[in-house]
């Protein structure tokens, strides 16, 4: 009988990576038909966009696999995955550092194209203290339930726990409708000169990280109704939880800069 | 004299697979009691703010009023560096045609 004499986990052969590879590749390509009017770009894009999302389902159903039913998960493993997220997360921050960069370029010294002012002539704002505000109670509340459904982990209470990643999974949809609301209804578009564009470029790529930790933390609550968390090793919801707060840090930035500040 | 002899008849693998491997990782040392007092506390923070939430909300979306000032077309509004956007026409993704209130 084979013995692994390491705590680490070497991983099979997998043609996942090559396949996400070939994903963004028939994306991009796909995207760019798209934008420059060649047919069957969007068929492209939308046949990319789905070969990505079976990517990802494939690739991480294998690591639920190799984790929760084969063990390789060891503390030592998990160590290794807690500095990758982490990591992550530090590059989604620098991501977002650009986009303040841009807006507080734009906002700090306004040009005189703009009428030298901020917010620029013509361009009028949201009331930060009507959706926007709300928005931040959605996120901060939801920042609460999932440390509620955390520690119901932890104290091995799924009920609970199952009961506080609903909340926080329904408060993230509404935060999301709320958004997509406001885009709507707003009185400027992206199009709107450098006002329209930091704003949107900043506020859109936050919304779709609102997505992307939706999705995340809808999966955590399908793998708790599973039996896939114990009291001691529940690290796939652990990151979920850090990227959840990333998020909200990133709007309560995102409201204080651009909302309020940018609206005074 | 003795630890020495130990050291050098264990190997380096081995003495690290021995490693004292935390039960709970993930706990940050606390109990069963603990975790559940925990919880409650976080489970009452949110009894208070999910219909706090709600509540506000009922508040903004009745008293949302919408004022259409008008602008002097500035030639850094709306700009268009095309005809048409990729889906056809003049009106952004999430632009619908203005209805006059």
């Amino acid at each position: 009988m084979n013995q692994q004499k390491h705590p680490f986990h070497l991983v099979d052969p997998s043609p996942w990576p090559f396949l996400a590879s070939f994903a963004a590749l028939v994306t991009t390509f796909g995207g760019v038909m798209y934008m420059h009017g060649y047919i069957g770009g969007d068929s492209l894009a939308a046949s990319g966009f789905l070969l990505i999302l079976y990517t990802m389902f494939v690739w991480w159903r294998d690591i639920i696999r190799e984790a929760t039913y084969q063990g390789h998960h060891t503390t030592t493993v998990q160590a290794g995955l807690k500095s990758g997220m982490i990591l992550f997360i530090v590059s989604e921050i620098m991501f977002f550092l650009a986009f303040f960069w841009a807006f507080f370029h734009s906002s700090l010294a306004p040009t005189v194209e703009i009428g030298a002012v901020w917010p620029p002539k013509g361009i009028d704002v949201l009331n930060p203290w009507e959706i926007p505000f709300l928005n931040t109670l959605i996120l901060l509340t939801s920042g609460a339930t999932v440390t509620w459904a955390h520690h119901a982990i932890l104290a091995g209470q799924k009920t609970q726990g199952i009961m506080s990643l609903i909340f926080t999974v329904i408060l993230a949809a509404v935060f999301t409708g709320f958004q997509v609301v406001e885009y709507v209804e707003a009185p400027f578009t992206i199009t709107d000169g450098i006002y329209g564009s930091t704003f949107f470029m900043a506020t859109g790529f936050h919304g779709f990280h609102v997505f992307i930790g939706t999705v995340f933390l809808a999966i955590c609550l399908l793998r708790l109704v599973a039996n896939q968390f114990s009291t001691h090793q529940h690290f796939g919801f652990e990151a979920a939880a850090w990227y959840w707060h990333f998020v909200d840090v990133v709007w309560l930035f995102l409201f204080v800069a651009i909302y309020w500040w940018g609206g005074l | 004299m003795l630890a020495h002899a130990t050291r050098r008849a264990t190997s380096r693998l081995a003495r690290c697979a021995r490693q004292n491997v935390q039960r709970r990782s993930m706990s940050g040392g606390a109990s069963i009691e603990e975790e559940i007092a925990e919880m409650n506390k976080w489970r009452s923070v949110s009894m208070l703010a999910v219909p706090a939430c709600a509540g506000f909300g009922v508040y903004t979306l009745a008293n949302v009023e919408h004022t259409h000032n008008e602008h002097p077309k500035y030639s850094y509004l709306r700009i268009r560096n095309r005809e048409q956007f990729p889906w056809g026409g003049d009106l952004g993704l999430f632009e619908y045609p203005s209805k006059e209130h």
